[in-house]
């Protein structure tokens, strides 16, 4: 049983006509999920509630054009669940403004949200049931490395694209290319790149890491530390390493070990509900009085808004590669517009994942119209080399590996009494888009190759 | 593009290539200028650290790993006790109690939301839980007991999904963390071995309620009743003990624990409700370990487990949840009642 909901033509476009107001979607945010998820398990309750959903997609496509549907694949429940949440929310604020200008080709947009849980075996399923069963004309979303990889291999079968929002392992786009995926977030190169070129102006010498077991973890550590390597050959990369598995909740006797081995600096690969344990349990342990930690998406919104003041200060990150307040010179305009209609729609500030789904679903617009069509081979043209305009800055799709080129900031915390998690993003210094990511001829020659990347050297244990 | 904030460019326009260089592993060109910029926080004085000897290190590491072994014992004993003590009375093998765990947190959110005060939540919300745990024993269990024993198993798993998507309803997806009260707040400081107060504070309470619970279940009358209805309930009940008021109590004191742990658990770290499997797991195998429907298994168990995944680390620092397991698996072919179970399976 899936989450349908058509969201209607604007009410506010003096031309439509009563027949053209279908209704909003209610429940897209806060209770949708919850309700079907209650539904998958009683079966009478859906038969009931479902009808009204079905009368609503009828009154749709009587008025208008048959739908443009997207199928939205996030982790909407487990240790990342407000990951799926944004993902969604970031969709549905798109949706719903795209509707208001016309919609796609002329045609509504219908938002098909499901749940990978993630879990690599759940997210083929429920990208194989958007395209088989529901016949989406777009797959977008997708918050942990292990389901994209796991979806990636589905898409050539499916003939459809994913345009992917949020997980980051280059993988995906180097050694496992294939081309219906297409990337508007940061990949874990250019994570580690930029992170690597703003750590080595510190004095840190000995290293270390904290990272889930897999892809997104080696990459973003393999990525940061070999760059960093490089550009400071005088740093000392530490054996002890901690790699605990993905959603496990407790990291103290990690923490213990750690410290044990006296690192300066330890990069940390958490993210979502890992993060928040990590940085809470390092806090109780006064782990960081005297460690750095560097981290991409430890310092995402969803950490912040979880700890508040609990989250000390002078921690780095790049907030995942969109920091809210911080647009691109010449974005502020937009970035303002995009922020303030997040917020009136959702009641938060927009988080880089919602930023980036937000973001992919305008460009799927975009390449549908030049195109004409949402035929995948067409897309699939006109999404290569597309210039992209998220709310905060401006990128393009590159042509040989289907991955965003953007700048971006990395930066540290400080107390932020103004905002509600009282803690802000701040000294940013802002990273060529070009200068971080791996030329076209290196991805071109890891892709023939197929080999790991060097920098699995320096995954000791994992 | 350039940036705002003190933006620098790392790499000029004719340094690219240098920036690609480094993906090859080719060395360090163009980027010998990156050491002087920008700012840089709270320097570190390395000729400190690296002075400091390492065999006190190891000392200290030792002694913290041995608290967070007791740390995570404590957590899991409060969970498995009542586990094992609903399965030793009433023959019942509740695989809701890893839902009722998690609804203590739940429901401690709630009350903190309404009054702010911790204790007064560690108090209430297992109450609360309790209370529900009392309501699910008389109005769902008791029509059971007559049936086959897995009739009680499928009910119980029926529960866990719909608690699962109560809570879900009611509190939404988003991670739960309880806030740590100003009294816990702070480290304790012993010899070098730096330790939070809110675990120390886990680790005493978990210690004393077990205490509590031996003496109630050993030198008490309701605790001989509770045992003698573990040991032989036709006996029991020919004797004139209202049996199913003892299931109902033992079943309302394993709520109570579980939520209790539940609360304390959600004041040190952030939990969902899906979860709830994960400690469900935890609790079997410390109680296979232990002995299933034994009360001194319960905390042995605890024990053992809490020091396998602390020291585990030393020796397997990725896979040292494997040693729970191990043990488990060697624990059912050796001694398939557990080290304090008594009587067959």
């Amino acid at each position: 049983m899936s989450q349908r909901n058509t969201i209607g033509k604007s009410v506010t476009s003096r031309s439509a006509t009563a027949a053209h107001r279908t209704v909003p979607a209610p429940g897209l945010a806060g209770q949708g999920l919850t309700r079907r998820d209650f539904l998958r398990r009683s079966a009478a309750a859906a038969a009931l509630l479902a009808a009204p959903s079905f009368v609503y997609g009828a009154v749709a496509r009587a008025a208008a054009a048959r739908p443009v549907k997207v199928g939205v694949i996030g982790s909407l429940t487990g240790a990342v669940s407000v990951w799926g949440r944004v993902t969604r929310d970031g969709a549905t604020l798109a949706a719903e403004q795209i509707n208001a200008a016309g919609g796609i080709l002329g045609r509504p947009v219908e938002l098909i949200v499901e749940d990978d849980a993630s879990a690599p075996d759940v997210g083929t399923r429920r990208a194989r049931k958007l395209v088989l069963e529901d016949n989406v004309d777009v797959l977008v979303g997708v918050n942990h490395s292990g389901v994209l990889l796991s979806i990636l291999e589905q898409l050539p079968s499916l003939n459809r694209v994913l345009i992917g929002t949020c997980a980051t392992s280059a993988e995906a786009t180097v050694q496992r290319f294939n081309k219906y995926f297409f990337r508007v977030h940061s990949n874990s190169d250019q994570e580690g790149m930029a992170g690597a070129l703003y750590a080595a102006q510190f004095p840190y010498r000995r290293w270390s890491v904290i990272a889930p077991n897999y892809a997104y973890g080696y990459e973003t550590w393999g990525s940061f530390i070999s760059v960093l390597k490089a550009l400071r050959p005088d740093i000392e990369i530490l054996d002890v390493q901690a790699w605990p598995a993905f959603g496990a909740p407790d990291f103290t006797s990690h923490i213990t070990r750690l410290r044990a081995a006296r690192p300066d600096a330890v990069v940390s690969a958490m993210w979502g509900g890992d993060a928040v344990n990590l940085i809470r349990q390092m806090q109780r342990f006064r782990f960081l009085d005297g460690i750095a930690l560097f981290s991409p998406a430890a310092l995402a919104l969803d950490v912040l808004y979880a700890l508040g003041e609990e989250v000390p200060e002078n921690l780095h990150s790049n907030a995942h590669g969109y920091w809210f307040e911080a647009p691109q010179p010449g974005r502020e305009a937009a970035n303002q517009t995009f922020v303030q209609a997040y917020q009136a729609r959702f009641g938060e500030y927009p988080h880089s994942t919602a930023h980036a789904t937000y973001t992919a679903l305008w460009a799927f617009k975009q390449a549908a119209e030049q195109a004409g069509t949402t035929d995948t081979a067409h897309l699939i043209a006109a999404l290569e080399g597309l210039e992209v305009q998220f709310p905060g800055y401006k990128g393009y799709l590159r042509k040989e590996d289907h991955q965003i080129v953007h700048d971006q900031a990395w930066g540290r915390t400080v107390a932020a009494p103004d905002l509600p998690f009282r803690r802000r993003i701040t000294d940013l210094r802002w990273f060529n888009g070009e200068d971080i990511t791996p030329s076209v001829e290196q991805v071109l020659r890891l892709r023939e190759s197929g080999d790991r990347p060097d920098y699995y050297r320096y995954i000791i244990g994992a | 593009m350039q940036g705002m904030l003190g933006t620098t460019r790392i790499f000029g326009a004719a340094a690219p290539a240098g920036a690609r260089l480094l993906w090859a592993g080719l060395g360090l060109p163009a980027v010998a200028g990156v050491g002087h910029a920008g700012h840089v926080h709270h320097m570190m004085d390395h000729s400190v650290v690296d002075a400091a000897g390492t065999a006190g290190v190891d000392w200290q590491l030792y002694a913290t790993l041995f608290l967070n072994g007791l740390s995570e014992a404590s957590h899991m004993y409060l969970v498995a006790v009542g586990l094992s003590l609903i399965f030793g009375v009433m023959r019942v093998l509740n695989l809701a109690h890893g839902a009722l765990h998690i609804a203590g947190v739940y429901v401690a959110v709630t009350l903190l939301a309404w009054w702010g005060n911790w204790w007064l939540a560690l108090l209430l919300a297992p109450l609360a839980v309790a209370a529900l745990g009392a309501l699910i024993e008389v109005g769902l269990l008791r029509p059971m007991y007559g049936r086959p024993p897995t009739y009680v198993l499928i009910l119980t798993f029926g529960i866990v999904l719909i608690l699962h998507d109560v809570l879900k309803i009611g509190w939404g997806v988003d991670y739960k963390i309880l806030p740590e009260p100003p009294a816990l707040a702070g480290v304790v400081d012993i010899l070098g071995v730096v330790y939070p107060v809110s675990y120390l504070f886990g680790i005493a309470v978990a210690a004393a309620l077990g205490l509590l619970l031996w003496l109630f279940l050993a030198r008490t009358r309701p605790g001989r009743i509770i045992r003698a209805c573990a040991e032989d309930r036709e006996m029991a009940a020919s004797l004139g003990i209202n049996v199913p008021l003892v299931y109902t109590g033992v079943f309302t004191l394993g709520a109570f624990l579980t939520a209790f742990g539940g609360v304390l658990m959600g004041t040190i770290m952030a939990t969902s409700a899906p979860e709830a499997l994960d400690t469900m797991l935890y609790a079997f195998a410390v109680v296979v370990i232990g002995g299933l429907g034994s009360f001194g298994g319960a905390a042995l168990g605890s024990l053992l487990v809490g020091q396998l995944n602390a020291f585990g680390l030393l020796v397997m620092p990725e896979w040292n949840m494997a040693f729970m397991f191990l043990a488990m698996a060697l624990i059912l072919v050796l001694r398939p009642r557990g080290l304090l179970g008594r009587g067959g399976a």
